[in-house]
């Protein structure tokens, strides 16, 4: 075969094959067991999660944040709207933390019900705002927090 | 549909991409002229100029960010780093295309070079999201989706690089070049995705709805800075791989009629 | 060490160290990659 026609079907073949993996992630639910982090929702729903590490995100619900300096905790809810799981932090959550952000928090759900963590990460939504004025809600944060 | 083409409309006709449209014009008429020095350095020079303008606004003009604070500050090398590691990697995958489809090296050198830049600018990237995520995120690094994806981009053409210095035939090195580089294109669509696929740790893409006017403007001069760089860079090392291409061809033999 | 609640503002203060390592970094990795096409250049030439 002619050197060039070889390398024209090399050319097709391989963006034959980008295209089919790319179709195939893009369509296929194969995403479904890649999960970076679980919902409340996702957690409670599992019985294997217990006193295993994973990661659990939602939103800080308002009014729960309960900061304890005797046993050097700050204990919260993270809730995904429908459902939501106390957690209990040892040591200091990042500066961007409060009422209302996206969370993800590395950890596990024990016995007594509370997802206990020592590593809280905070979400960053992707609106960037100048300080004065208005403020972002924070609520809104959240929308881009329970995406795929 | 319209909606997009009359959002694209506004982006392109902003003020600050005046910077790119005259980086442009100046690299055309400066390939076009046939001045002594080489074409690139006039937009070499060009992007300098801005990256530097862009960084001191960005560290002493644009508002810090309402959360992130004077944090908010890196999203000026970050975010331009992301787009335009993706932009040299589209270039080396078109080159890639050009070539098979061409038969000319000259589209193999481009494949070369920009798969290189791409690297650099991929690695930056990393680095840059880094610094960025301790913190606003408070992790230096988690294998969320789009941060595992940005760095199977990097190692993806990394293996690209190494496979290509191990053939050692020009024509067959610029053809599994080629090959290698349209199917490793597929990390940038999967990249990109990535926040949208899936739930991460990394934000979505801000559109300009949702992104303050003077920060927008000025990741806007940061990028076009970056995209200017990385032109001189590209051609720089295109002419580092012609160079070296034309030290390993073999003396012009008497071709012998009738072979091909 | 636990921070009274007022400590934690949902703001970051501060943090110039992370934007001065970013930015020297930019700059620093254009630099070096000038560099390295220049020297490869040059051992090119010679």
């Amino acid at each position: 075969m002619n050197e060039a026609v070889k390398r024209r079907i090399f050319a097709l073949v391989a963006l034959a094959v980008a295209a089919g993996a790319l179709g195939t992630i893009a369509f296929s639910d194969m995403g479904e067991d890649l999960v970076y982090y679980w919902s409340p929702t996702e957690l409670l729903a599992r019985d294997d999660a217990m006193n295993h590490t994973v990661r659990l995100g939602g939103q800080v619900e308002p009014g729960t944040i309960d900061w304890d300096k005797e046993a050097q905790t700050v204990s919260f809810s993270i809730s995904d709207g429908s459902a939501s799981v106390p957690v209990s932090c040892k040591g200091n959550p990042p500066q961007m933390f409060r009422e209302g952000i996206g969370v993800v928090v590395e950890g596990e759900l024990q016995p007594d019900g509370v997802f206990h963590t020592e590593k809280i990460m905070v979400k960053h939504s992707n609106e960037y705002k100048a300080p004065e004025g208005t403020e972002t809600d924070p609520r809104k944060l959240y929308s881009t927090l329970d995406q795929g | 549909m319209m909606s997009f083409l009359s959002g694209l409309w506004a982006i392109l006709t902003e003020p600050v991409n005046f910077i790119g449209w005259l980086g442009f014009a100046m690299m055309a008429g400066a390939i076009r002229m046939k001045p002594k020095f080489a074409w690139e350095h006039t937009v070499g020079v060009w992007g300098l100029l801005w990256l530097t303008i862009g960084c001191a606004l960005g560290l002493g003009w644009a508002p810090k960010e309402a959360m992130m604070g004077e944090v908010g500050r890196i999203l000026y090398v970050h975010v331009p780093a992301a787009w335009i590691a993706m932009v040299v990697f589209t270039i080396a995958f078109v080159s890639a295309l050009g070539y098979l489809f061409s038969g000319r090296l000259g589209w193999d050198w481009a494949v070369e070079a920009a798969c290189e830049v791409g690297v650099v600018l991929n690695g930056l990237l990393l680095v840059l999201g880094s610094i960025f995520a301790k913190p606003t995120w408070n992790t230096w690094w988690t294998w969320d989706p789009r941060l595992t994806a940005s760095l199977v981009m990097m190692l993806t053409f990394i293996g690209v690089i190494l496979l290509r210095g191990a053939v050692r035939d020009p024509n067959r090195r610029a053809t599994w070049t080629g090959v290698a580089t349209i199917v490793a294109y597929l990390n940038i669509p999967i990249t990109y995705m990535s926040v949208r696929w899936w739930a991460s740790m990394h934000q979505q893409q801000s559109t300009p709805a949702t992104m303050n006017d003077e920060m927008k403007m000025v990741m806007r001069m940061c990028a076009w800075a970056f995209l200017m760089i990385s032109i001189w860079f590209i051609a720089r090392r295109w002419r580092l791989a012609q160079a070296n291409a034309m030290a390993e061809m073999p003396e012009p033999l008497e071709i012998p009629k009738g072979a091909r | 060490m636990i921070p009274i609640a007022a400590e934690v503002t949902g703001r970051i203060e501060g943090g110039w160290e992370f934007v001065f390592a970013a930015y020297a970094i930019t700059w620093a990795t254009f630099g070096l990659y000038t560099l390295s096409l220049w020297a490869r250049a040059r051992r090119e030439e010679s």
